[in-house]
């Protein structure tokens, strides 16, 4: 497999878990973008315990995911009440906090960051078995009593509450789980790219998951599975002076998504249309074989 | 001491710049029914025209004045229509996605071609760096109180415009129920309109203020200038007009504080850090919302 097309996977399979990250916890409502800053946690402790410690990759990549957790619960436990506005704006300040407290930290190398980092064999079937493992994950919530709970919480929290549902404790429950996919998003992405520095962490980022989320659908998980291979892969075969402006076409398509059709590309409806369609096919294509095997006799 | 006073004046210029970008902010808030996230790199292209208009008439300040504000004025009047269905619906989380969308568009924009994306150093004339005051070693600058008191008097005049006018009734009566101002028969949509064009400018005058407070402009700015002012509009409490006055003085000392005593680049983790400890702690800010 050529290198461009091992980062290209490689890098789409990690976008398409941050996105999942933003995807599950909107579930209830909320736009919490520490995955992000845990991401960076992640990226940076898995490096440095191989690189200064000499831990071989599997020890490294479960002290990084349980940090990540760790360090999950602590904001969680103070936003899990916090209205929509206070968890979107104290979790893009922690992205922030962890870019500055990343690149003033002499251990971690500063702004130059760490470097080196080994390459793992086989790391493309690691990513691709973790991004299942989620997958299955969050297509088992959404279709429980834990995913329809979730739809409550979205529509209507006073009518949540009233039914039972502990809000905050769901909440909760959802910010560590996107933090441990953070996590290991992060350990994923230190050893593809070998090179961490804090800017890599950093508001663009956000923005260009947002935009594969927001694009692609919050409502379902597909948007993102189809649409981050899209956006991410067009500018890599325009031109080089198109490719620059990349951030410019997710910005151009964030703003027209959300004014034209705010529910994104796949949303649910979308989904049922496409089941029945397939549906309606497959009926009429075994309707018309039996019909056909009848004339031949 | 000397560092402690100049550092106390460099802070205390730099919190009038906020208090100034955080009500233009609120404004947009309490009446736009929006979250504009994209507000202050609106500033921050304000910034760039300036520059651009003191380039082209041999550093004429102003000439360069005029255009900082004016900008500022035309661009937050342009962005209007795009957020007028979103505000009409309620949408605000949805105002805010846009609004990201509209900032990367913004900062993409400034990096690419105005100026090849290199950073823009503003000219001395506008800086004003000539010393009017000393104590010992420190000094403060023509610049430094020309912020102070134009901060000032642009804040006065629109707290005198929101209590003492008609206009000011009407922003205020949006900003607690549209259903009822519509009832008042206070047209929504051309008082949205003004709101935008006030919030304009005060984001002109802002651009200028800040091309004398920093000197210099990139297109990486904006989005540390839209993270300050989200900061202070949750320490005080979003849309809270008088409160965010207070927040920014508090950041811009703090700020100035931690760059005068801290080593390295804690300035911003310290400021991120006080706001994520308030939103823990008191998710409706230091004063409430929107008072």
């Amino acid at each position: 497999m050529s290198l461009s097309l091992y980062y290209y996977f490689q890098l789409t399979a990690i976008f398409i878990m941050l996105g999942w990250t933003l995807y599950w916890i909107y579930r209830i409502g909320q736009l919490n973008n520490a995955p992000i800053a845990i991401m960076a946690i992640g990226a940076y402790l898995s490096s440095y315990a191989v690189l200064k410690w000499g831990w071989p990759f599997a020890a490294a990549f479960a002290f990084a995911v349980i940090c990540g957790a760790v360090f999950a619960v602590i904001p969680a436990l103070g936003l899990g009440r916090a209205p929509a506005f206070a968890m979107v704006i104290a979790t893009i300040a922690l992205i922030f906090i962890m870019q500055t407290v990343f690149r003033n930290l002499p251990w971690f190398g500063g702004a130059l960051g760490l470097f080196g980092i080994p390459k793992i064999k086989n790391l493309l079937w690691i990513t691709y078995g973790c991004l299942i493992f989620f997958g299955i994950l969050i297509y088992r919530f959404d279709h429980s009593r834990l995913g329809r709970a979730a739809d409550i919480v979205f529509e209507d929290r006073d009518v949540a509450s009233t039914l039972g549902i502990n809000i905050y404790l769901f909440s909760v429950c959802l910010q560590v789980m996107t933090g441990v996919m953070g996590a290991v998003a992060g350990v994923l992405y230190a050893f593809t790219i070998r090179t961490v520095i804090p800017v890599y962490f950093g508001f663009p980022f956000l923005l260009a998951i947002t935009t594969f989320i927001f694009v692609g659908g919050y409502t379902t998980m597909w948007g993102v599975i189809v649409f981050t291979p899209i956006l991410w892969g067009i500018p890599l075969i325009l031109p080089e002076s198109f490719a620059a402006y990349r951030n410019f076409i997710y910005g151009v398509l964030l703003m027209g998504t959300l004014l034209l059709r705010s529910e994104g590309a796949i949303d649910r409806r979308f989904l049922r249309w496409l089941r029945k369609s397939v549906v309606y096919a497959f009926e009429e294509i075994s309707h018309r074989w039996k019909k056909l095997r009848q004339i031949r006799g | 001491m000397e560092i402690f006073i100049a550092q106390l004046i460099n802070a205390i210029a730099l919190g009038s710049v906020y208090a100034l970008l955080v009500t233009g902010f609120n404004l947009l808030v309490v009446v736009g029914g929006i979250f504009p996230f994209a507000y202050s790199h609106l500033v921050v292209l304000s910034m760039y025209m300036c520059w651009f208009a003191m380039k082209m008439t041999g550093d004429s300040v102003v000439v360069g004045i005029l255009a900082g504000v004016l900008s500022g004025t035309a661009f937050s009047f342009i962005t209007e229509p795009v957020f007028r269905p979103l505000a009409k619906r309620g949408a605000v989380l949805g105002s805010f996605i846009v609004a990201m969308a509209l900032s990367l568009i913004i900062t993409e924009f400034m990096a690419q071609k105005l100026n090849m994306g290199i950073v823009i150093s503003f000219p001395q004339s506008l800086q004003g760096k000539e010393a009017l005051i000393r104590f010992g070693t420190a000094t403060v600058t023509a610049g430094q109180i020309a912020t102070i008191v134009g901060s000032i008097g642009a804040g006065l005049g629109f707290f005198y415009l929101l209590y003492r006018t008609k206009q000011g009734r009407a922003f205020r009566a949006m900003g607690q129920s549209p259903f009822s101002a519509r009832l008042l028969g206070i047209p929504i949509v051309k008082t949205r309109i003004y709101a935008y064009l006030i919030a304009g400018l005060l984001g002109g005058i802002s651009a200028v203020f800040l091309a004398m407070a920093i000197g210099t402009a990139s297109s990486s700015l904006g989005d540390n200038l839209a993270l300050k002012v989200m900061a202070v509009s949750m320490l005080a409490g979003i849309g809270n007009l008088g409160g965010g006055l207070v927040a920014a003085l508090i950041l811009g000392l703090s700020e100035g504080m931690v760059l005068a005593y801290l080593p390295g680049d804690w300035s911003q983790a310290i400021a991120f850090g006080m706001i994520m400890v308030v939103v823990m702690i008191r998710p409706k800010g230091l004063f409430g919302t929107m008072a």
